[in-house]
């Protein structure tokens, strides 16, 4: 198959859009394991530390689930994501990476303390190392809109049709001969 | 009645891969979930990490399992040369092997899954470990099952239970064991591959997911270490001889004095190695001979530059011989030392030299023209000092080489996707001017679906040739070639066709055979094939488009009956 981009081209924000969202998914399982340890086992922490990991890893996972769009090329958007698209675009410091890496790394700190959801948070957090390097690299996040008709080549060219145009019929018959 | 022959020869070799695999899986699972949960050597075990002891072990055995396998669909070399061994068999087998990257993403899937039930039954193991050092032991409401944890714990020595020695807070306990700090590393590798990965990141931006890959070096090495201080463990032989677990772990008081001696616990001993040393040890075998064809010398004999941004490389390397429609990884070390490319050859094996046609899409490409002087506006020629190193690795076959098996074969290429048959059509001709060997291959029913006008001129004047050739050989039916225009035709466009409509050759391709436009009806073409050769084994070969390969796919499982069996390959990378 053919290559792709090279570096200097990359756009980081889209891989640390992967990494952060699959953090966050790691890290709302951990909560659920971390309530669950709390209440059964009573272990150190767990509990409150579970029920924190769950909601805030639920939120980020709600604030990373709309790709960002692609500056070159067309964006395969996530399945059913303009709903959340349309909310993200609405919060006020989100489409500048600095700070999304910024406030996903200070909540994550407290989850580093107990050993469920310490994996989800690491994951997050470098996932805020690469929204970091996304940023410094002049990129940010703005939704997808999705196109209202389909591109054309050029101003003249017609839809192509369903059926082949009519021929004589010494061309059909031969095309088909057994 | 009709769809089942389709079924069987098209869905069932993938679905009992799929099974015999699920199989393994699920029966290791529970295997070892038993194996843990009720040996008598792991009553202590248990008395200190309850279920979770098992529901971290069987995922690990599953993970050994998966981690063997996800290395061997890779092993390109190893497939090939399979390939060629299975020339006997039945197709269904070597259908198979065409899905190799599917299975080995599957395998992954399943790496992923297994990794996080692991992780997070450990996650309970350790907090198990480390608790029992908070639990207070002098109080009226301490309960035997305390007591017993406290003093399986304080076993020290070689003998030890309980591999936290000390009072640490749970997370800096993981970084104590080695358990715990490589499966932190093996975990976060694993993480970074499984990120990069995805189809987005794969096509927009593939040297991140080439080189992030890369980190299996660092997974497998962990891996192999990861069991190394064997941390989990159970009770010896001899122990369990002489110390009454069921009455003594009721009695916990009166350790160590008999009838209850301290019982003596030892390590299981590490297993992931003899698992994956040797997959390991196919895979560097892989890339040790990629390394020996990077010094094997290449020499560019010509570069040509067709329209639409497609360069086309012919090369000569001694000792190569590639099969039809087979491809090559290709590496310039000038722009970059680690990235290899597929491509596949577009020469025929009666050829003496081999080509690659590469359309200009991306970095790589463009830059890779530029190198080979072919970027300039006219055509000029770079001298052969002058031009790029370049190392090719292959060839490796795909379903292709299949296609002179079947008496008929249904091509389908859209777009770029046409080059595996530029190899076969090639082949066609040369194996024509040598009469006396007779094809098996009869019939050929071509199809190339284009998007537009300019797709196709390298590719027009090959056609014309062989089509020239054909008639010569009173051939012409052999190859029937379909042409589809999808996109269309502007104003002038269409009035030049309407204008040339009654002329002997097509004017966009200059063949005899007409173009057509729009989309092909499969349901139309399928039927007919089927009703022209009953009774056959018909070939289906398509490379390109997803949506289209799923269309054809369905087609050869609608169509075959009644004694006609669509058998249906797709070309994948």
């Amino acid at each position: 198959m053919p290559s792709q981009p090279v570096k200097r081209s990359i756009q980081w924000g889209i891989w640390g859009n992967e990494t952060a969202l699959l953090g966050a998914y790691v890290l709302t399982i951990g909560g659920v394991i971390g309530i669950v340890g709390g209440v059964t086992q009573n272990f150190l922490f767990w509990l409150p530390i579970g029920i924190y990991g769950l909601i805030f890893g639920i939120l980020m996972s709600f604030l990373e689930y709309p790709r960002g769009k692609k500056s070159k090329g067309n964006t395969v958007s996530r399945w059913h994501q303009s709903c959340f698209s349309s909310m993200v675009s609405k919060l006020p410091v989100v489409s500048n990476y600095y700070y999304r890496a910024f406030i996903y790394f200070v909540v994550c700190l407290p989850t580093l303390i107990i050993v469920p959801t310490f994996l989800g948070s690491v994951c997050v957090m470098i996932g805020c190392g690469i929204y970091f390097g996304a940023a410094a690299h002049g990129e940010s996040w703005s939704p997808v809109v999705p196109r209202l008709q389909p591109q054309r080549t050029g101003g003249n060219v017609s839809e192509p049709p369903a059926q082949p145009p009519p021929r004589l019929p010494q061309h059909t018959g031969a095309r088909y001969a057994t | 009645m009709s769809r089942l022959s389709g079924l069987l020869a098209n869905e069932l070799p993938k679905y009992l891969v799929l099974l015999i695999w699920l199989g393994l899986n699920v029966f290791l699972f529970v295997y070892y979930y038993l194996f843990y949960d009720t040996r008598p050597e792991f009553f202590y075990t248990r008395i200190l990490l309850g279920p979770a002891l098992a529901l971290a072990r069987a995922p690990a055995a599953c993970l050994n399992l998966n981690c063997m396998l996800v290395l061997l669909p890779i092993c390109r070399n190893l497939l090939s040369r399979f390939r060629r061994a299975c020339m006997c068999c039945p197709r269904r087998v070597r259908v198979v092997l065409d899905k190799n990257i599917k299975f080995h993403r599957l395998c992954a899937y399943m790496i992923v899954l297994m990794t996080l039930i692991h992780y997070y039954a450990h996650c309970f193991n350790v907090d198990f470990f480390t608790s029992v050092y908070r639990v207070p032991l002098n109080s009226r409401n301490t309960t035997t099952v305390s007591k017993l944890r406290w003093r399986l714990t304080q076993i020290g020595g070689n003998n030890y239970l309980n591999p936290i020695r000390s009072d640490v807070w749970s997370v800096g306990a993981v970084f104590l064991l080695t358990g715990g700090w490589t499966g932190v590393i093996i975990t976060l590798s694993l993480f970074f591959m499984v990120t990069s990965s995805v189809e987005l990141i794969r096509r927009s931006y593939f040297e991140v997911f080439w080189y992030t890959h890369h980190l299996f070096v660092v997974f497998y090495g962990f891996l192999v270490v990861h069991g190394i201080s064997r941390q989990v463990r159970g009770q010896t032989p001899a122990s369990l001889q002489n110390h009454n677990v069921t009455f003594c772990s009721q009695h916990p008081d009166l350790w160590p004095n008999p009838p209850c001696p301290l019982p003596v616990f030892q390590g299981s001993e590490p297993m992931t190695w003899k698992w994956v040393i040797a997959p390991m040890i196919l895979y560097v075998i892989e890339r040790i001979i990629r390394f020996v064809r990077f010094t094997q010398h290449v020499e560019i004999l010509k570069v040509i530059k067709h329209p639409s941004r497609v360069v086309e490389i012919q090369m000569r390397k001694s000792g190569f011989f590639a099969e039809v429609g087979q491809y090559v990884f290709i590496m310039c070390p000038k722009l970059s030392n680690l990235e290899w490319h597929p491509f596949t050859l577009t020469s025929a094996p009666e050829e003496n030299y081999c080509s690659v046609h590469i359309r200009i899409v991306g970095g790589w490409t463009s830059d890779l023209s530029k190198a080979l002087g072919a970027d300039g506006e006219g055509p000029e020629v770079l001298p052969s000092w002058k031009m790029p190193r370049i190392a090719v690795d292959g060839p490796f076959g795909t379903a292709s080489e299949d296609v002179f098996t079947y008496p008929v074969a249904i091509c389908v290429g859209s777009g770029i996707g046409v080059t595996p048959f530029a190899s076969l059509l090639k082949s066609v001709w040369y194996k024509n001017l040598n009469p006396e060997k007779e094809l098996a291959l009869k019939k050929v029913y071509f199809f190339w679906i284009c998007p537009e006008v300019h797709a196709f001129e390298w590719f027009g004047d090959m056609l014309t040739h062989l089509e020239q050739q054909l008639i010569e050989t009173g051939q012409q039916n052999l190859i029937e070639y379909n042409i589809y225009l999808t996109r269309g035709w502007d104003a002038k466009q269409a009035k030049t066709i309407m204008v040339h409509e009654e002329d002997e050759r097509d004017v966009i391709t200059g063949l005899e055979q007409k173009t057509n436009y729009g989309r092909p009806n499969w349901d139309d073409i399928f039927m007919k094939v089927a009703q022209t050769h009953p009774s056959t084994h018909v070939g289906v070969f398509f490379c390109g488009v997803a949506a289209l390969s799923h269309e054809l796919h369905r087609m050869s499982n609608k169509h075959s009956g009644n004694g006609v069996v669509f058998h249906y390959n797709k070309e994948n990378f």
